[in-house]
């Protein structure tokens, strides 16, 4: 019971004190950062902060999660007075203490805080996060480096960015690799494909080379799909990857190998097929058509056909020549318009 | 016979301290599970996969229907209001005789559409399969099927027609949380090994407000048994799951809501219409199909309520629930006896299973025998009945701490009632559990495993619902569908 009360009490107190800053901050916050005017961080600390209302270290967790709200509102955000009104409050460098504290769920809001204002933050800062012995901050702090490095901002992505790296390091790390292909084009990534030992960092990173269209890689991904030592996992990626890239040059390798290939990587290889779409593509989805087996794959076959084949003709070939309730069955979902997602 | 009375009452005493220092154990690792949980994933997580969609994972939930004409429109509204970007919905209709499809097929425009259907695991023939023609419920799939009598068949159904690698099994008289997807996923991506299933908290969807298919107001059950049972629920999940999550230990991820690994629940065959439990069942055949591949494998529960659903009403309805579970956990330990003290299945055969023998299914009986011995032992003057009030006491006190200690572990996770006054009504509730409801339980429970040794003959739908509760009509409620 006593629990209970304590944690109400914490709960009723947070409330509070929230209630309290966005009373006192945020209309004028409004005002400030979707003005059409370019104000001076003197002008905003001026119409904010004053002698009756310093500001509080213990507010500034409120306040950065105020001004982070309110800028996710559709509106049009005013930039300049955004950075300045962070910097009127010192918030970078609040945050940037925090993750200077040994506390793992501070250091975390930190990070989180930072990431989400996108602003100036010190990329020296995170970086010293990167060699934490938390796994997950010290991931979380790699891939937001990549954000904010003007300098290496790539350097993590050596060495399998990380021992633990997983599914929720991709999302985070393609986030970021979002972010900065904003600024300007990424360097290709097949560098990192090269030196990675993971073959899970590997397929992720081919699949991001599809994401951003680096067709200048698609040679090398050729290479290696063509190398006997690499893995089904990467294999099968790396088909998918030139399937996006439409890269018709790879059609031969991928035709040679799919008769030796496992499921996932036939699977994607006739996925490729129907991106890269020309008539020596269809020639090969119909002929492995009459030789598959496995019901799925089929489906996907016919699904492809039917995107390579503009004029129908060898769909509808097949469609009239197709025996049982099955195919037939696959046949009118995939002209009715619904397709295999 | 002196000597046998002296024995029982130690193995009585060891079993209890056993039983005690358990329960300590599973509270504390369950709080630890709970703040590391709250720290890995807060909403800047589901933002990002929110704000993703070429990268966040596919997801299909898939909800079997049998007579839900009441619940049914409501309830796949909920379902296709959820937050997340890749997700399809599955609605099974087990060949309903009320007016369960006829009602879906005009609410959401469904046209039979020519589905390649293949049968990865069985299930009684698949009538026809429904797509609507409106865009706005694209992600809508709806399966007519040959009434197989049981969830377990109708799920096969559902997962036969499913497109992504992970789907939710839940019911349609459950209402989802609009974040389930992004905060169940979350875990699996989060993990180097393979997540296999991922369990949550349910509660008792009776009292709240909803509207459109959204819990639109969180209060406490009004009737006894669903506020009994929302406590037993929160001590179940939050304290005893979260607790054996911290060692992937979870035998059970609920039938009422769990997220599974597609291609394994297939390559077990799918859900077993014959079982009485068959999520239990489906845990526990995952977990082996995995040992006995030896691949590395993980069940991860999450203290987050993201499932709402509808608690016994009456006793009747308390009393078919408890039987049927009672029979489903008898027939999980004769269908997977080769699990039990089995080095090879690792820490589930060693740890949980004998676990869950000895203090889940022979609780029950060990307490009508313990009744019996005590009233031996008033008749013949053997009680010393000053030690008597003091255990009594403490067994009762321990008790109540228990269910304190899960309402303040989800008062942590998240403060769902709007004012504390009503989570005093779930105190008390816990403080008269072990006079008025915990005895229910225990003859239901056994009631069931009579059942089973009786074999007689069970199918599903046992459940009468009632519908939700209507924010904008509070005080009306559907009438009760008579089953």
């Amino acid at each position: 019971m006593i629990r209970i009360f304590f944690i109400a009490k914490n709960r009723k107190k947070t409330e509070t004190r929230k209630k309290q800053i966005k009373d006192q901050y945020e209309d004028k916050l409004e005002d400030i950062l979707f003005a059409e005017k370019d104000l001076s961080q003197q002008e905003i600390s001026n119409k904010l902060i004053n002698d009756k209302n310093p500001v509080l270290e213990w507010s500034k967790p409120y306040l950065s999660k105020l001004i982070l709200t309110l800028t996710n509102q559709e509106m049009k955000l005013n930039v300049n007075n955004y950075r300045e009104t962070l910097k009127a409050f010192e918030l970078h460098e609040y945050w940037e203490n925090q993750l200077k504290n040994k506390n793992i769920e501070d250091e975390g809001t930190a990070l989180r805080i930072l990431d989400d204002m996108s602003e100036d933050a010190s990329s020296n800062a995170i970086s010293n996060k990167a060699t934490s012995q938390n796994n997950n901050l010290r991931k979380h702090a790699k891939s937001i480096f990549m954000k904010f490095d003007s300098n290496d901002a790539f350097k993590f992505l050596d060495d399998d960015f990380d021992k633990d790296f997983n599914a929720l390091d991709e999302v985070r790390i393609h986030d970021a690799l979002k972010d900065k292909s904003k600024e300007r084009p990424l360097p290709p990534l097949i560098r990192w494909v090269s030196t990675a030992e993971n073959e899970f960092f590997k397929s992720f990173l081919i699949q991001e080379i599809g994401y951003f269209n680096q067709i200048d890689s698609a040679d090398q991904l050729v290479e290696i799909f063509k190398d006997p030592n690499t893995t089904h996992r990467v294999k099968a990626q790396v088909a998918k990857t030139l399937g996006t890239l439409k890269y018709a040059p790879a059609i031969p390798y991928l035709i040679e190998n799919y008769g030796t290939s496992v499921q996932e990587v036939q699977e994607n290889i006739i996925y490729a097929m129907g991106e890269i779409k020309n008539p020596e593509t269809l020639d090969f989805l119909e002929k492995i058509y009459h030789e598959t087996h496995n019901k799925e794959t089929l489906i996907k076959v016919l699904q492809n056909i039917y995107l390579v084949d503009d004029s129908k003709v060898v769909f509808n070939k097949l469609k009239e020549a197709s025996t049982t309730e099955f195919e037939k069955s696959i046949f009118d979902y995939i002209d009715q318009g619904f397709s295999v997602r | 016979m002196e000597g046998t009375i002296y024995l029982y009452q130690y193995l009585i005493f060891f079993y209890s301290f056993l039983m005690t220092v358990i329960y300590i154990s599973l509270a504390i690792l369950g709080y630890v599970n709970i703040v590391r949980n709250k720290r890995k994933y807060t909403t800047k997580e589901e933002e990002d996969l929110l704000l993703l969609p070429e990268i966040a994972p596919g997801i299909s939930v898939v909800a079997p229907a049998y007579n839900e004409e009441v619940i049914i429109i409501e309830n796949v509204r909920s379902l296709l209001n959820l937050d997340y970007p890749n997700f399809e919905i599955v609605i099974v209709n087990d060949g309903s005789k009320d007016k369960t499809l006829d009602l879906l097929i005009e609410e959401f425009d469904l046209i039979p559409i020519p589905f390649p259907y293949i049968q990865k695991v069985i299930c009684k023939p698949v009538k026809k399969i429904y797509r609507s023609s409106n865009s706005r419920f694209s992600r809508l799939t709806v399966v007519d099927k040959v009434n197989g009598g049981t969830k377990a068949d109708a799920m096969n159904a559902g997962i036969n027609v499913a497109q992504y690698d992970y789907f939710i099994n839940t019911d349609v008289d459950c209402l989802l949380a609009r974040d389930t997807l992004t905060k169940c996923i979350l875990p699996v991506l989060d993990s180097k090994i393979r997540v296999i299933a991922v369990g949550a908290t349910l509660r008792m969807v009776n009292n709240c407000e909803v509207k459109d298919g959204e819990i639109t107001r969180v209060k406490p059950p009004k009737a006894f048994i669903p506020t009994f049972q929302e406590t037993e629920y929160l001590r179940s999940y939050l304290l005893a799951k979260m607790g054996w999550s911290m060692f992937n230990l979870i035998p059970n991820v609920s039938g009422g809501f769990g997220l599974f690994y597609r291609p394994l629940i297939i390559d077990a065959g799918g859900y077993d219409p014959l079982s009485h439990a068959e999520d239990m069942d489906m845990t526990l055949r995952i977990i082996a199909n995995m040992k006995d591949n030896k691949k590395k494998y993980k069940i991860v529960q999450i203290p987050d309520t993201l499932c709402w659903t509808e608690g016994p009403p009456n006793m009747k309805v308390l009393q078919r629930q408890r039987s049927r579970w009672g029979r489903g956990l008898l027939q999980i330990f004769v269908v997977h006896r080769k699990l039990l003290f089995n080095r090879k299945y690792g820490r589930m055969g060693l740890w949980v299973m004998p676990y869950a023998l000895i203090f889940e299914f022979l609780a029950p009986l060990i307490e009508v025998i313990g009744l019996a011995f005590m009233i031996f032992l008033l008749f013949t003057n053997q009680i010393n009945f000053d030690t008597f009030w003091l255990m009594l006491f403490f067994v009762y006190l321990l008790g109540v701490t228990i269910s304190l200690v899960a309402i303040s572990f989800d008062i942590l996770t998240k403060k769902h009632y709007q004012s504390y006054t009503e989570y005093i009504r779930l105190v008390i509730f816990s403080s008269l559990e072990a006079v008025l409801y915990h005895p229910l339980i225990v003859v239901f429970s056994i009631n069931g495993y009579f059942q089973f040794l009786t074999r007689k003959d069970f199918s599903w739908g046992a459940m009468t619902r009632q519908g939700f509760k209507q924010s904008e009509t509070p005080t009306v409620t559907q009438p009760a569908n008579p089953e």
